[in-house]
């Protein structure tokens, strides 16, 4: 799929979305954003959504709105019911909700394409303990729920004999592993470990005999630690280079409780998942994002080269950092900005200067900062005129 | 006062509307809304043969809205790297040091009086590419100097 168009869905009028290698949205909240992700999964991987409900003993016997509601969410199912009725196109195809809410014939094998990592991802791993998706109740998202489960069974195959988690030498390469240590773990190792005969997620520390339970971690590092695994998912261990035949990542809001240079350490995750094959789409409040994609574009445009985007990221030059300098510097690069009740529009050129004020501020991202230099530059101005005058 | 009168007095050779502004940074300055040129220097031309290694601002122009007269401050400069902002602000702090000479009294007042106006009076205009963006620490620095993000354009209403 190449591109989606929906029309009254939630709090979306109008969207048009064309993907690129890497695609982000930003607006703010309920603008529609989570909802446009859920329905590129639901449309991407529809008969796999619906077996997955069976394979977890869920009937809809046909009720299409207890079928939405059980993806989106509680009371979501509604939205079938808005007047004018919602529309979806992928690609060329249109379809309405109710044909979503229906499995299909698929041909051939059904597989899952595309690889849904939330925003509520923290409640994924409550206590530090995996949550397998029958333990969610039902309304509780199925994005949620389904990314719960794959690091459950992650933990219960891949590392059912390990403890350490984090560094762990056959997961993603040295040079990644090095701006993971310093901005998220420091000294500290990510441990899968039995406490009262359960297993779950510790802080192994120096001096910290029992290690740090889950609960006491910082906020970013709870945050992070269940992004750090669904990459793990997605970059398994050994020769290959994804996870069967997934092709697709959306990550909502990788930034969530993180330092700007923790945000940047996620990009350069970011960049690893785009250099082994994978299209990525991110959900976004953060400047931060969005500087990447913009200074990408003027390093390319500025005859920049792969020095420049290593630069940028602080890494040594080796093979790796290379590969990805040289994977950001051919990605094709996407923006768009919802807002409540308006068409969403295309913001990629992110240009400071542009007349229209949501490309100028990033889709309101720079807003603030950018009034507060505007105001202080008069204040100051004012301020300074009085002492020239006088 | 008008512009003609403070420049000369300032010892500068003002001329006629925008005409002394290089030919090609004329189109990016534009007035509306009543407000008319009056005249122009070329400052940075002025002070080369006596300060040849100063920083110098490019160029003055006045202004005039009915019986008003004031004036901007315009500096044509790249902007392709963070340095570049040092180097304006190098230039700003030069024109400041001009403005609060005696012989330039009458021009800082007519830049006062575009405060007043509610303009901007000191400009970086910028023909091609901005390196930096809106909430940078390069605009904030310019912010803290009076002076606001770079424009491709100088556009007074």
């Amino acid at each position: 799929m190449r591109k989606l168009s929906v029309r009254n869905l939630g709090p979306i009028t109008e969207a048009d979305i064309k993907f690129g290698d890497l695609t982000v949205i930003v607006g703010p909240q309920a603008s529609g954003k989570s909802i446009l992700l859920q329905t590129l999964k639901l449309a991407i991987d529809r008969a796999h959504v619906h077996d997955t409900f069976g394979h977890y003993s869920t009937v809809f016997n046909g009720d299409a709105e207890a079928f939405l509601s059980a993806f989106y969410g509680r009371g979501m199912g509604g939205m079938i019911k808005n007047n004018p009725a919602p529309t979806i196109v992928c690609d060329r195809k249109e379809m309405s909700l109710v044909d979503l809410a229906k499995r299909g014939r698929p041909r051939g094998k059904v597989t899952e394409k595309l690889f849904y990592i939330p925003a509520q991802r923290v409640v994924s791993l409550p206590g530090g303990k995996t949550t397998p998706f029958g333990s969610f109740e039902f309304g509780d998202p199925y994005v949620l729920r389904y990314f719960a489960d794959r690091l459950h069974i992650l933990m219960q195959n891949e590392f059912a004999s390990k403890v350490e988690l984090f560094p762990s030498n056959n997961r993603l390469n040295e040079s990644l592993r090095r701006p993971i240590e310093q901005h998220f773990f420091g000294d500290a190792t990510l441990e899968l470990k039995a406490r009262e005969y359960t297993k779950s997620l510790s802080l192994k520390i120096e001096g910290l005999s029992d290690g740090l339970p889950y609960l006491a971690w910082s906020a970013g590092q709870r945050e992070f630690a269940p992004l750090l695994l669904g990459l793990y998912w997605l970059c398994p261990a050994g020769g290959s280079s994804t996870r069967d035949d997934l092709k697709w990542v959306v990550v909502e809001e990788p930034e969530m409780g993180l330092h700007p240079r923790a945000i940047a350490t996620t990009l350069l995750l970011v960049l690893e998942l785009m250099r082994r094959g994978y299209r990525v789409v991110l959900s976004t409040h953060s400047p931060v994002v969005l500087d990447l994609i913009w200074a990408v574009r003027l390093i390319k445009q500025h005859d920049g080269s792969e020095k420049d985007i290593l630069k940028l990221f602080e890494l040594p030059s080796n093979p790796t950092t290379k590969a990805l300098s040289a994977r950001a510097l051919a990605m094709d690069a996407r923006v768009y900005f919802f807002e409540r009740g308006k068409p969403v529009s295309d913001i990629s050129t992110l240009d400071p200067f542009d007349s229209k004020d949501e490309i100028a501020s990033w889709g309101g991202l720079t807003a603030f900062s950018g009034r507060s230099s505007e105001v202080v530059a008069e204040v100051v101005a004012r301020f300074e005129s009085k002492g020239l005058h006088s | 006062m008008s512009f003609e009168a403070a420049a000369t007095a300032a010892e500068l050779a003002p001329c006629p509307g925008k005409q002394a502004l290089e030919n090609k940074y004329r189109a990016s300055v534009e007035v509306g809304g009543g407000i008319q040129f009056s005249h122009s220097v070329d400052v940075d031309a002025h002070f080369q043969p006596a300060e040849p290694n100063s920083n110098r601002w490019d160029y003055g122009l006045g202004l005039v809205k009915g019986n008003t007269h004031f004036a901007i401050w315009i500096e044509p400069h790249g902007a392709t790297s963070s340095r570049e902002v040092d180097k304006v602000l190098a230039k700003l702090a030069w024109l400041k040091g001009k403005l609060r000479s005696q012989k330039w009294s009458q021009l800082n007042s007519l830049t006062s009086l575009t405060a007043h106006q509610g303009v901007q009076q000191f400009w970086w205009l910028v023909p091609g590419t901005v390196s930096f963006r809106p909430g940078s620490k390069e605009a904030q620095k310019l912010a803290q100097c009076g002076m606001k993000m770079p424009v491709k354009k100088v556009v007074i209403r």
